[in-house]
């Protein structure tokens, strides 16, 4: 029986036919359709609110009620299943991706991913970023083989359309600057949590092979060929140097130091 | 990382929310103890968790859980369990609280909204066997809060207060008694909230609740919405009078969720509830005095 | 973060001697330079604090949307066209319909 209530509430929350729940509910001057429908909008209107939340630029860019409608309907095909909702909202990108009424704006899913690695970069663990001093005075053959771990926060999206203009232009605190030419040149965004802010860099072909190699667990000889391959202009000391100011990287191990990171939204 | 005592004072506390945080950063608050929403602060790290950290200092703080679903007929999520557990590991809450009430269907779906029972044997031995599984989780009592009803089931066989009493008396759990709750389903199922009181545990009372509603009409009448938007209702301070009679001071809370005023409102609401406790405190001494 | 040096280097990385070279270049060079702090064209994100939370009061606000949920949602036949404009901004900016550009084709 309880589980007969369980199934028939959950279809009548999330956009299935709501009869069966109904039956089961005891009405009177309010009809129980009614009462069900308190719920059914906390749980939609709750849910949608947690992804407008998390993806404000999306949302302006599409604006609230396109927004509200593709949130719904991505709701009730990915509801989430942890009940943990700082987590919730990963899947939207891709969503975005294959949702027709979408397809006029091809950049939207690549500008979700971004805000989907915001999320996730504000709430990674901490860590402490490597100072400069930590690497002085390596030997040639250690500092070839050197591994190094980048910070929890760290999130690369990359993307054939310029997401960080995009994302820079549609901020929801901010005022309007402008039209964007969406047939710019792409853009790689370096999304971080070094202190206490997010922040979006745009970084070049050669840093994003670089770096994606090196949260890949590559020694440095290995991350630095990656990047040269992907941008013969790469410049490794130029590099180092900006993520060592910037606090990019937070431990260091040798090859084959077993850690291997993540860097998607 | 606590330097306070984890103890949660019999006296009125806060539910700590975003736009405040700055404010208790800033300094010291005539608040006696706060509240989170665990779910809140199952991150990795972060400012949020720095702040919490921060402010766990210099304040007891309680852990009011909000996904663990305990009415899933399906059972309780061991992931979820662990991390609740491993924050309670981390902040050292006072006290830990969740819902008489089901979020989480049988295929996993998080519904994000507290769904009502049936009041039926079967429930009370899901509820009741979820609760042990929690308590033994976190090796620690949990309080279980009356939840506030829209809806009733044709099915159910008990009312609210001896399904909650029956829940007492099996799993040894303690009470979270939202007397806003029991206003706005007095007001909706059609009971007498004084009755309630009298029906109910009260011995099992480890804290209360106090929040806002709002009346939302239908085409048939009208329900109470328990939005925790505006400040506590008159009828609302006195149920907390009369429970607070009974119970003697236990821990009070005043919750707000949305609409989140500046922080001085919030704190006049929690200064009235002090003063409602601290009448309580001189009832029951001279009570025992005679 | 610090702008990149725009000089591309033929240094040779195939070799342990051009790392160790570079690295050592790039702590001399980091242990001088300012930390990260409001770099100029860093996009810095606020405002997400409030991200992903778990609440226990009731959305359900006190007005027609239970009616406006019904509407929308047994309709069925509503087409969806993105807005492009940001209505959000209760007038205090200026209509915006910079993104709203035709896509490339």
């Amino acid at each position: 029986m309880l589980r007969e209530v369980q199934r028939s509430v959950r279809t009548a929350l999330l956009g299935g036919d709501p009869a069966a729940a109904e039956a089961l509910v005891a009405g009177n001057a309010v009809a129980a359709a009614e009462r069900l429908l308190v719920h059914r909008n906390n749980a939609q209107l709750s849910l949608i609110g947690v992804l407008a939340a998390d993806f404000p630029v999306t949302r302006r860019i599409v604006g609230a009620d396109f927004f509200t409608a593709m949130a719904r309907q991505f709701v009730f095909a990915h509801p989430p299943l942890r009940p943990e909702l700082l987590a919730y909202g990963g899947e939207l990108p891709d969503f975005i991706a294959g949702f027709p009424p979408a397809r006029p704006l091809p950049y939207l899913a690549d500008v979700a991913r971004l805000e989907a690695a915001v999320k996730g970069s504000y709430f990674a663990a901490d860590a402490v970023s490597l100072r400069p001093a930590d690497l002085a005075g390596l030997q040639d053959e250690v500092a070839a083989e050197l591994v190094l771990a980048l910070h929890p926060s760290v999130r690369i999206v990359a993307s054939p359309f310029p997401i960080l203009t995009l994302h820079r232009a549609n901020r929801a605190d901010r005022a309007a600057v402008g039209r964007v030419d969406t047939t710019a040149p792409g853009e790689t965004v370096l999304v971080s949590r070094i202190a206490a802010e997010v922040t979006l860099d745009a970084i070049g072909p050669g840093d994003a092979a670089f770096l994606t190699a090196v949260g890949a667990g590559r020694p440095l000889i290995d991350a630095a060929a990656a990047a040269c391959l992907a941008d013969p202009a790469f410049d490794l000391q130029a590099s180092l140097t900006l993520h060592l100011v910037h606090g990019t990287f937070a431990g260091t191990g040798s090859r084959g130091w077993p850690h291997r990171q993540d860097l998607s939204p | 990382m606590p330097a306070t005592s984890a103890t949660i004072p019999r006296r009125a506390g806060l539910g700590l929310r975003q736009p405040h945080m700055a404010d208790f950063l800033a300094g010291p608050q005539p608040v006696a103890w706060l509240e989170v929403h665990s779910e809140n602060h199952l991150a990795d790290g972060g400012p949020r968790n720095a702040t919490l950290a921060a402010l766990r200092r210099d304040y007891p703080v309680s852990c009011h859980g909000v996904g663990l679903s305990l009415g899933s007929v399906g059972g309780l999520d061991r992931t979820h369990l662990a991390r609740l557990r491993a924050l309670h590991d981390w902040l050292e809450p006072g006290l830990v609280s969740e819902h008489i009430a089901w979020s989480v269907a049988e295929d996993g779906a998080y519904l994000n909204d507290l769904l009502p029972l049936p009041y039926t044997e079967e429930a009370l031995g899901v509820l009741c066997r979820n609760i042990d599984q929690a308590q033994t989780a976190f090796a620690r009592q949990i309080l279980v809060e009356n939840p506030s009803s829209y809806v009733t089931f044709a099915q159910s066989t008990l009312a609210e207060w001896q399904f909650i009493a029956e829940v007492m008396a099996r799993t040894g759990c303690g009470l979270l008694l939202d007397v806003n709750n029991i206003h706005v389903s007095a007001h909706n199922t059609g009971f007498d909230a004084d009755a309630y009181l009298d029906a109910v545990p009260l011995g099992a009372v480890g804290e209360i609740h106090v929040a806002g509603h709002t009346l939302h009409r239908f085409t048939g009448g009208d329900l109470l919405i328990d939005s925790h938007d505006r400040p506590v209702s008159d009828a609302v301070w006195r149920l907390l009078a009369t429970a607070l009679a009974r119970t003697g001071p236990v821990p009070v809370l005043v919750e707000r969720d949305s609409e989140v005023p500046p922080l001085a409102d919030l704190l006049a609401e929690v200064a009235a509830a002090q003063a409602l406790l601290d009448r309580a405190a001189e009832t029951k001494a001279l009570t025992d005095a005679a | 973060m610090p702008r990149t040096p725009s000089r591309p280097l033929a240094r040779p990385l195939s070799n342990p001697l051009g790392i160790a070279a570079a690295l050592a270049g790039a702590v001399a060079a980091a242990a001088v330079a300012q930390p990260a702090q409001a770099q100029e064209g860093q996009e810095r994100c606020y405002g997400i604090t409030r991200a992903g939370e778990n609440l226990c009061e009731n959305a359900f606000q006190g007005h027609s949307c239970a009616g406006q949920a019904t509407q929308d949602f047994h309709g069925g036949d509503w087409v969806l066209v993105p807005a492009g404009t940001c209505e959000e901004m209760q007038g205090a900016l200026e209509p915006y319909d910079g993104i709203n550009d035709t896509p490339p084709a």
